[in-house]
């Protein structure tokens, strides 16, 4: 039955009918709203589950796909599928969503229009990880700015809109180099095989003139680098991490910076080898340097949040240290370390909310001695931190630890220099937290502190499962994410062509000749 | 040139006859017994859904009607079809606008429709004198109508500037066609074709161009756009806005891609130019901006510029790429104008964005509408402007314009930030003196119709492509 279902097309679209069902509701009704809304976003976990479990081992190949013409003239299709790569960062998307609404409870403001925009994002963030057409793909990319500007300028923070506007022009700017670029290998595709397509894997069998391969490699580059962050383009993330709300910041770290690393593994490494080559030295010290910088100057932080939005700044940092040192443990690392730094920075975004709606204030130096008065809150934000520093035994030490060792057999000392992240990352959390939990509990407005209600018990019970699950067994994820990122290494390397890795399958190909007449045009 | 009318000609033209008889019906039935609440928007819809039948029914390649004056190609009856709905989408809404100004008369209506009509025949001249006259009418039309509310004084003025400027454009074409004639012995489109080009020629082209970019309000002949569409009337700035550009750009893609295609190297760089100029100064001079409907002024200098990368492509992809991109333009800047003049209250007193900010607490649904058309305008995926814009730049890299459209999407990408910040007004700020807002039946109506089909053509953007790219062929 699996077999004939739509899974990926659902998962797509079934956030739209919640969107759908909450437009009818009325908005003083918040409660039915947010019920609503929070069963909407189960359900669609739930639809996302059998992703795991149906998922075939052993092989790079792209599963659950469905391809439907779109618009026939351009050769654009309706087309999607995953691989062992997309795979998690769909489960992740499903995941966090559900506890971002949870996490939205205490959101009191246009909650209608909150909900409606957060199941929208959601939509839109399935849709990047799932398309194999790249102007679907493009599509689902550009849409998103959408709700999340929305998420932030409208719900976060005293600086919200300087932040989301910030936001969506820098994403906006990479995105248009891209576009042009996406538009160039289009026609350079009809040139060599005379009919449109924007089919991913049509387009990566296609060659390119090799002096035009860098500046498409640079367009895409910029575009995903801003996404990231990589450093120097990180400047908006602070910003938009700290305005935006919990469950706002909670996303952004846990799956839109997931989408630039993404875009390199799935679009700009395997499209241009030889770009890669040339460039990989300059991506490796970029990545070093953010590792670097954004541990610094998370040190010197004075505000918890802001603390943790730099800490992403390195962490992605290490994502990109090991998919440039194209190697199987770096890459898998990378990934790995992708899913672990959603689901740490995640659960520090939803500790650093939960302080936030009691206190209304980040300021480390409001704080100190809470662990006597919350207890489970500080027990909780011992594990998320100890997660998000690598401790063995933790999610984060596991990727961490891969991917610094894969880079090590390629480039010590880039490698070396990724090392001094796990030192730092230790320094500046462990420093926070003791000023933060431990020393004379002085603030009297602290003294009355509540501990966790039941809801955020939930929350958080329900994010730290990961955390232990990939810490002390992470083999179900590596091994699914394996041959595809064996895959990738090797058309990311050149020594391998898309032919010989993916199958052509004869359905998609029937298709193709049925549209190659729609598909020409004349000049 | 003997000029012989055969009923065959007649034939031919029978939609444009419609759109005539029913604005002298809809002017008739204003003399006969006016009234301030009258439906003569309904009566000149109907009139309009006849014309759009017949325009169904004649759909196909007839040749040349009139002597070689007419033409009635596919292109021809596509283009009326859109500014058919263009006229229809304005009077619809038009009433509810014009009751609340205390001013439904039928000049309106009739007014809308002769504009239309000369459109019309300006998408379909294959003469330059036909060009000539048609848009000397569609011009009178508009200037009548930029002042439409007389007492206003912004109104007014509008008109005036207008009329000026429009004057001074009809000399340039008019001494260009002097030219070009001198050296080609006619105006006929075909028969400059076969023209060697020399310096006369050169002159009389450019100068004619000149004019069609005083049109287009392309720059560095914008300078009167701003204050044109701020003062005249939203739906009146609405349908000028669109329909008038849409036209002279459907006779652009005739002029250069079929006329002027051979002699390419002659005007590429000045249209090249014109259109740099227009994303640059358009885009910088509207972030800036304050007031919505000059904004949107400013923004429509933009977007002259980006359908300009396609026209200096002049391929078979850039013409339809160009009418691609006139027809997602109209749809919604239509919309977004429907959006303002309901939204603007008595007197259009409130198009400043201070006294829009926060106008979505009250009325969440205009505000997403209006959002919906401003993101369109952006170029977000899943809305036609971002399929217009796709068209667009594909077409200007299949022709190899690189750093011209490198130059158009960086441009689109600072455009963003103006029209985020009329979202951003709507939305994340609270409401200080909300204008009194009314949402006529029709009003509403119309927005969400031009909502529909601005998603509808940004997600499957095939059909419409399609009926283009045949009507090119």
């Amino acid at each position: 039955m699996i077999a004939n279902f739509p899974i990926l097309t659902v998962l797509i679209f079934f956030p739209l009918v919640g969107v759908l069902i909450i437009s009818f509701i009325d908005r003083k009704n918040v409660n039915v709203i947010r019920w609503t809304a929070f069963v909407i976003s189960v359900i669609e976990f739930l639809i996302s589950v059998p992703l795991y479990f149906e998922f075939r081992l052993g092989t790079p190949q792209f599963q659950f796909v469905e391809k439907h013409p779109w618009i026939k003239a351009w050769g654009a299709y309706y087309y999607v599928g995953i691989d062992g790569i997309s795979l998690f960062l769909v489960l992740l998307t499903t995941f966090l969503t559900v506890l971002s609404i949870l996490a939205s409870w205490s959101i009191e403001k246009r909650v209608k229009e909150y909900m409606i925009s957060f199941l929208f994002l959601e939509t839109t963030m399935v849709g990047v990880f799932v398309a194999l057409d790249i102007l679907l793909f493009y599509l689902f990319w550009e849409l998103l700015l959408i709700p999340m500007f929305l998420l932030i300028g409208v719900w976060g923070g005293p600086r919200r809109v300087y932040a989301a506007i910030k936001f969506f022009l820098y994403t906006m700017a990479g995105s248009v180099l891209m576009l042009g670029a996406i538009i160039y290998l289009y026609w350079n595709h009809y040139n060599v095989t005379g009919f449109l397509s924007f089919d991913l894997f049509e387009l990566l069998k296609t060659p390119v003139p090799s002096t035009v391969v860098p500046w498409l490699f640079l367009a895409f580059a910029v575009a995903f680098a801003i996404k990231v962050p990589m450093w120097p383009f990180h400047t908006w993330l602070p910003d938009a991490h700290v305005e935006a709300p919990t469950a706002g910041s909670v996303i952004l770290a846990g799956v839109l910076l997931k989408m630039g690393t993404y875009g390199f593994m799935r679009f700009c490494m395997p499209f241009f080898p030889s770009a890669v080559q040339k460039f990989a030295l300059l991506f490796l010290a970029l990545s070093v340097i953010g590792i670097i910088y954004g541990a610094l100057v998370a040190l010197v932080q004075e505000d918890i949040k802001k603390l943790v939005a730099y800490s992403s700044v390195s962490h992605l940092g290490t994502c990109m240290l090991g998919l440039f040192a194209l190697n199987l443990q770096s890459v898998s690392g990378s990934l790995l370390q992708m899913i672990n730094h959603g689901i740490s920075t995640g659960a520090l975004f939803l500790l650093v909310g939960v302080i936030y709606d009691r206190r209304h204030t980040r300021l480390i130096k409001e704080y100190g001695g809470i662990a006597k008065v919350m207890p489970m809150y500080a027990t909780f934000f011992m594990i998320a931190m100890f997660s998000s520093c690598g401790l063995p035994g933790l999610n984060g030490f596991v990727g961490e630890f891969l991917t610094l060792i894969g880079t090590f057999q390629n480039y010590p000392i880039f490698a070396v220099l990724g090392t001094t992240a796990v030192v730092f990352s230790a320094a500046y959390l462990l420093w926070m937290y003791k000023r933060v939990f431990f020393q004379p509990l002085t603030n009297p407005a602290n003294m009355k502190l509540k501990d966790l209600n039941f809801r955020e018990f939930v929350i958080l019970l329900l994010i730290t499962v990961p955390m232990f699950w990939i810490g002390l067994y992470p083999k179900p994820f590596l091994e699914r994410m394996q041959p595809s990122v064996e895959a990738f290494i090797k058309l990311s390397k050149g020594e391998a062509t898309v032919s010989m890795i993916y199958k052509k399958d004869t359905a998609s190909s029937k298709v193709a000749l049925d549209l190659s007449e729609d598909t020409k045009i004349e000049d | 040139m003997e000029l012989m009318v055969t009923t065959k000609d007649i034939m031919l033209i029978l939609p444009e006859i419609v759109v005539f008889l029913t604005a002298v019906v809809v002017l008739i039935a204003d003399a006969w017994g006016r009234s301030r609440e009258s439906y003569l928007n309904i009566l000149s819809a109907l009139g309009l859904i006849i014309a759009a039948y017949f325009n169904y029914k004649l759909f196909g390649d007839h040749g040349r009607a009139f002597s070689y004056l007419i033409l009635r190609d596919k292109l021809a009856f596509f283009a009326n079809y859109l500014f058919i709905f263009c006229a229809f989408v304005t009077c619809l809404y038009a009433r509810d606008y014009l009751i609340r100004e205390n001013r439904n008369y039928g000049e309106f209506y009739g007014l809308v429709m002769f504009a239309a009509l000369s459109m019309m025949f300006i998408a379909s001249s294959s003469h330059l004198l036909v060009f000539f006259l048609s848009l000397e009418l569609m011009s009178v039309c508009l200037y009548a109508l930029a002042g439409f509310v007389r007492d206003r004084d912004l109104c007014v003025e509008a008109a005036i500037k207008y009329f000026l400027i429009g004057a001074f454009a009809a000399g340039f074409s008019a001494v260009g066609m002097a030219l070009i004639y001198f050296k080609a012995n006619s105006l006929d489109l075909v028969d400059i074709v076969a023209v060697k080009p020399d310096l006369v020629f050169v002159l009389g082209l450019t100068l004619f161009v000149v004019a069609v970019l005083f049109k287009l309000s392309a720059a560095p002949f914008h300078v009167w756009a701003p204050d044109v569409y701020q003062g005249s009337p939203a739906p009146v700035t609405g349908f000028m806005m669109t329909a008038s550009k849409a036209a002279i750009f459907i006779f652009v893609v005739r002029l250069f891609y079929e006329a002027f295609g051979v002699n390419k190297q002659l005007w590429i760089s000045l249209i090249m130019l014109a259109s740099v100029l227009s994303m640059v100064l358009g885009n910088f001079a509207a972030i800036r901006q304050m007031d919505v409907k000059r904004l949107l002024a400013y923004s429509s200098i933009a977007h002259a510029g980006y359908a300009l990368v396609a026209v200096a492509a002049a391929t078979k992809v850039a013409a339809a790429s160009v009418v691609y991109y006139a027809v997602a333009y109209c749809l919604m800047n239509l919309g977004a104008f429907a959006v303002i003049s309901a939204m603007a209250g008595e007197g259009e007193e409130a198009t400043s964005l201070e006294r829009l900010q926060g106008i979505a607490v009250e009325h969440p649904a205009l505000a997403a509408a209006l959002s919906v058309f401003l993101f369109s305008l952006a170029g977000i995926p899943g809305t036609v402007g971002f399929m217009g814009k796709f068209y667009v730049f594909a077409a200007g890299l299949r022709a190899g314009l690189y750093w011209l459209v490198l130059f158009a999407l960086i441009n689109s990408a600072i455009a963003a930030y103006y029209y985020l910040k009329v979202v951003y007004y709507m939305f994340m700020r609270d409401p200080v003196s909300l204008p009194k807002v009314q949402v006529g039946v029709a009003t509403g109506f119309v927005v969400v119709l031009l909502v529909i089909l601005v998603i509808q053509n940004g997600i499957i953007p095939g059909c419409l492509y399609k009926m283009i790219y045949t009507a090119i062929g």
